[in-house]
């Protein structure tokens, strides 16, 4: 473990570069002992793959001082409770929602109804929450589903599109450009007004299951806590 | 009541606030003004708490006649503002009258000029704030960039004590150097890139706006170092893939992955988003402790100056 300055206000703590589920374990258990431990001293505490980022108040701490603390916690670090939940999230796999299906399918030597099945047979991990307010970073995807992203990136990938690229998969929660393959969409809002922006966590399991297009405006996410 | 009628909305005119902090694990930008200085000036001008709701006007200014009577205050940018043709200062609080219309001319110095109101903004919030959201605007904070037409209403206060601050303009240095603190992958590039940085001249692109500053210069950032996804903040410089190096704003993503070059000292920060497209802009290394002790000389000085003359 490593704690760089990221700036004045903010630093960064670096644990094992790598993707996996046991490194991004790590920076979930001290996401949530500094949230719990430090909270009179930091701003946020931000999960990602592999590297946390905390800001902190630099009018009354030092970056050497909180470093400090911060080392000091490591004696709590198994005193953390996980905090796991599991998410159904809906899916339409069909037509005009599935844009890049028929490609990825014809990619994979494989049928569409195969390619489905390959992906919503799998729980993921959300990783991290970035790129754009609300997006989730879910992995990894199994090795039939792995793709280049596109050559050619949407320049409007509509919200609630669900994509893979690379091992990850992941969804868009408004309208943006994007490279992913678009292989489904859910009707579920993916940024809210409320007080908890995003149904998803940083660290939450995430199934897919599909839907007919019939079903979609009424289809919503099941939680399993 | 009292409300200001935006009759022309200006170049990009949004409301800004405290902005979200608490929400960067979410991918939330903290938003905010990109001045944050100026906007807590003209709060307290109009005896607002510092971190209320101000317009930030970008280099183009907006027509607002005001229906009912006010406190307002300007500060940051000159954008040659005038009440009923007849030209207003900056940094010192004004009255206004029903059917009063304030106007803004050429841009003298800056590019963004703070707007305050005294009282209580009427607008919608999300997550604590009224800061334009950076994305899906229309659902999460309707009303926050300003169109042609549209109306927000203040509850006045009853406070209406006429201040002025005698304000060393952070416009006035505008020429020193920005200080920047190595980021966590400098070492990722080669000394000689580091070294042409902060040796060469750079300009703000045309593609900035309050997301980010391109630079254009001479330097390539460029580094083979592959990472992956990590947090940003406001201020962190990275590397691109064509090697034009990118300053990230108040409303940048919370995490990308690109190597993090360096990361603008809070206490320039407010002149960084002073700068517009062609501006010139030079950077110089400095320590992080030396960074932190200059931004706390920087906000005891501003709570010095607002609190002792508040009262």
């Amino acid at each position: 473990m490593e704690i760089l300055p990221l700036g004045d206000s903010a630093l960064l703590i670096n644990f094992q570069q790598e993707i996996n589920e046991e490194v991004n374990g790590q920076v979930m258990q001290w996401a949530n002992l500094i949230s719990r431990e430090l909270a009179d001293h930091t701003t946020f505490v931000s999960p990602a793959y592999c590297s946390l980022t905390v800001g902190y108040k630099s009018m009354h701490i030092h970056f050497e001082a909180i470093r400090s603390l911060l080392f000091s916690l490591k004696v709590n670090e198994f005193t953390v409770a996980k905090q796991d939940r599991i998410l159904r999230v809906p899916v339409c796999y069909q037509g005009a929602y599935a844009p890049d299906l028929g490609s990825v399918a014809k990619m994979k030597d494989r049928s569409p109804e195969e390619i489905v099945e390959l992906h919503t047979s799998k729980p993921y991990r959300v990783y991290m929450l970035g790129f754009l307010p609300g997006f989730v970073y879910l992995g990894k995807v199994g090795e039939e589903l792995y793709t280049e992203r596109k050559d050619l990136p949407l320049t409007a990938v509509p919200a609630g599109s669900v994509g893979i690229a690379g091992w990850q998969t992941g969804i868009y929660p408004s309208v943006t450009p994007g490279g992913w393959h678009l292989i489904g969409r859910t009707p579920v809002p993916l940024l809210l007004r409320d007080s908890h922006p995003s149904p998803f966590r940083a660290g939450d399991t995430v199934y897919f299951y599909p839907i007919d297009s019939s079903q979609f405006s009424e289809s919503s996410i099941q939680y399993d806590v | 009541m009292f409300e200001l009628e935006f009759l022309k909305p200006g170049l990009y005119t949004s409301l800004q606030d405290g902005g979200r902090t608490k929400f960067h694990g979410f991918g939330i930008p903290l938003g905010g003004p990109m001045d944050r200085a100026s906007a807590k000036r003209a709060n307290w001008l109009v005896s607002n708490s510092l971190s209320d709701p101000v317009l930030e006007i970008t280099v183009m200014g907006p027509r607002i006649e005001f229906n009912g009577a006010g406190q307002i205050a300007l500060t940051g940018a000159d954008i040659s503002a005038k009440i009923n043709n007849v030209p207003i200062g900056l940094n010192e609080s004004h009255q206004v009258r029903q059917g009063d219309q304030l106007t803004f001319g050429r841009l003298q110095s800056g590019a963004r000029c703070y707007l305050a109101v005294g009282g209580d903004w009427q607008v919608a919030r999300w997550l604590g704030s009224a800061s334009a959201a950076s994305s899906e605007l229309d659902l999460l904070t309707p009303g926050a960039l300003i169109q042609k037409g549209d109306r927000i209403l203040v509850k006045p206060s009853d406070l209406r004590e006429k201040k002025a601050l005698e304000w060393n303009n952070v416009l006035s240095d505008q020429n020193a150097p920005i200080r920047v603190m190595p980021g966590p992958e400098m070492d990722k590039f080669y000394k000689s890139i580091v070294a042409d940085f902060f040796a060469s001249d750079h300009y703000i692109s045309n593609q900035s706006n309050r997301m980010g500053y391109r630079l254009d210069s001479d330097v390539k950032l460029k580094t083979d170092f592959e990472m992956i996804s990590s947090g940003t903040v406001p201020g962190i410089i990275q590397g691109t893939n064509s090697g034009q190096p990118i300053i990230l704003m108040a409303d940048a993503q919370t995490a990308g992955g690109y190597p993090r070059f360096g990361c603008v000292a809070s206490v320039d920060l407010d002149r960084m988003g002073q700068m517009k497209p062609g501006d010139l802009v030079r950077f110089e290394l400095i320590a992080i402790d030396a960074a932190q002790a200059l931004y706390r000389e920087q906000l005891e000085m501003e709570a010095t100056l607002m609190h002792s003359r508040a009262d």
